[in-house]
């Protein structure tokens, strides 16, 4: 993600458009547009949300998973576009308002990228921690392992898992994948 | 630290005025008055601000300290007071005349462990202080005798533990010299 030079507003980015169907991050005032995802990238994010789907479904549980493209301000002057989302119960926005969220989600997942390595462990393990999302998930196909991250008083316990072990999932204990599974995106 | 039961909103937390001279930190809407520091806990942070004072004067940087008199806006509902902080003169003129919360990061900040503090200090503010930029963050834990220096890189702290006489590495402070023990011992 390269930068564009422009501070802008929060009401400035809400009504960005240059013409191009690129979203963009908003960090500290300046706009980051998100490069287009890798094939790979995008199959793990539609594997993880259907089997989020499944199984809340499956569990009754009454989450609403989201794919990228939602916004969620993590700071006054941030607004992160994370690959997959989950909020206990249906945001209650407005239809045409913006689809950004100001209150934590349960569960975030990014996917690891060669540019966004120490956006993803480092930056966002301290924000997001700061906004409380209980769990944050890095999915990493670079080093092969998925990070699963429990939010305890305010900091983030990472667990890894590789190859074939069962990832453990607090919020989906019950949950059966292993980390191949997810970084195959099958 | 225990907490009062209102919820207040940002403006009414600058003007909360109850006639004692007790400090409030401010998170997610709700007062946390800073109980009075013990003498240890006074006599480490007159001796910190007498040492980085000097060495602020020595280096001739145009820093000022506070001490448990200013706060840092961490997120849009919570303001804490870190026990010592370094900031900038720029920044100290812009609450010269006003109620003293940053909205920039300082450039350092020092906290002193408690019984009731650990894991606020060692986790919570670890992620906040990171989230909101500050390069430094020193934690001194007198209850496992030891200072723990935290360094700001891209975005999340990275943890360099001193302890007895061990020579303490400050980012900000680079030429100074200190020793865990002198700290922890306040002289």
């Amino acid at each position: 993600m390269t930068r564009t030079t422009q501070q802008l507003t929060f009401e400035e980015y809400l009504s960005y458009d240059d013409g191009t169907d690129v979203r963009c991050e908003w960090v500290d005032g300046e706009l980051y547009p998100m490069t287009p995802a890798s094939w790979g990238h995008k199959s793990i994010m539609r594997f993880l949300f259907l089997q989020f789907y499944l199984e809340i479904q499956r569990q009754g549980l009454g989450w609403e998973p989201y794919e990228d493209g939602l916004g969620v301000r993590t700071m006054q002057q941030r607004v992160r576009l994370p690959d997959l989302c989950i909020f206990q119960e249906r945001p209650a926005l407005a239809r045409n308002e913006a689809a950004i969220l100001t209150t934590p989600p349960l569960l975030v997942v990014e996917i690891v990228s060669p540019e966004s390595i120490s956006r993803d462990y480092r930056t966002k393990r301290s924000e997001y921690a700061t906004f409380e999302i209980t769990e944050y998930w890095i999915v990493d196909p670079l080093a092969q392992k998925v990070s699963i991250l429990q939010l305890v008083e305010g900091f983030y316990d990472v667990r890894e898992f590789t190859g074939q072990e069962r990832i453990i999932s607090p919020l989906f204990a019950e949950l059966m994948l292993t980390a191949n599974q997810i970084l195959q995106g099958v | 630290m225990t907490q009062t039961t209102q919820q207040l909103t940002f403006e009414e937390y600058l003007s909360y005025d109850d006639g004692t001279d007790i400090r409030y930190e401010w998170v997610d809407g709700e007062l946390y008055p800073m109980t009075p520091a013990t003498r240890q806990h006074g006599r480490i942070i007159f001796y910190l601000a007498r040492l980085l004072a000097g060495e602020i004067q020595r280096l001739g940087q145009a820093w000022e300290l506070g001490l448990g008199d200013v706060g840092v806006q961490t997120t849009e509902r919570r303001v804490r007071i870190p026990d010592l902080c370094v900031l900038t003169l720029e920044q100290a003129q812009v609450i010269e005349n006003i109620a003293a919360i940053l909205t920039t990061p300082p450039l350092l900040v020092v906290e002193i462990v408690s019984p009731e503090s650990i894991r606020r200090d060692y986790r919570t503010k670890r992620s906040e202080y990171a989230a909101v930029g500050i390069p430094e963050y020193w934690i001194v834990d007198l209850l496992a005798q030891k200072i723990s220096i935290l360094q700001l890189e891209e975005g999340f702290y990275d943890v360099y533990e001193f302890t007895g006489q061990a020579s303490l590495v400050s980012p900000t402070f680079a030429e100074l010299t200190l020793r865990p023990d002198q700290i922890l011992r306040g002289i």
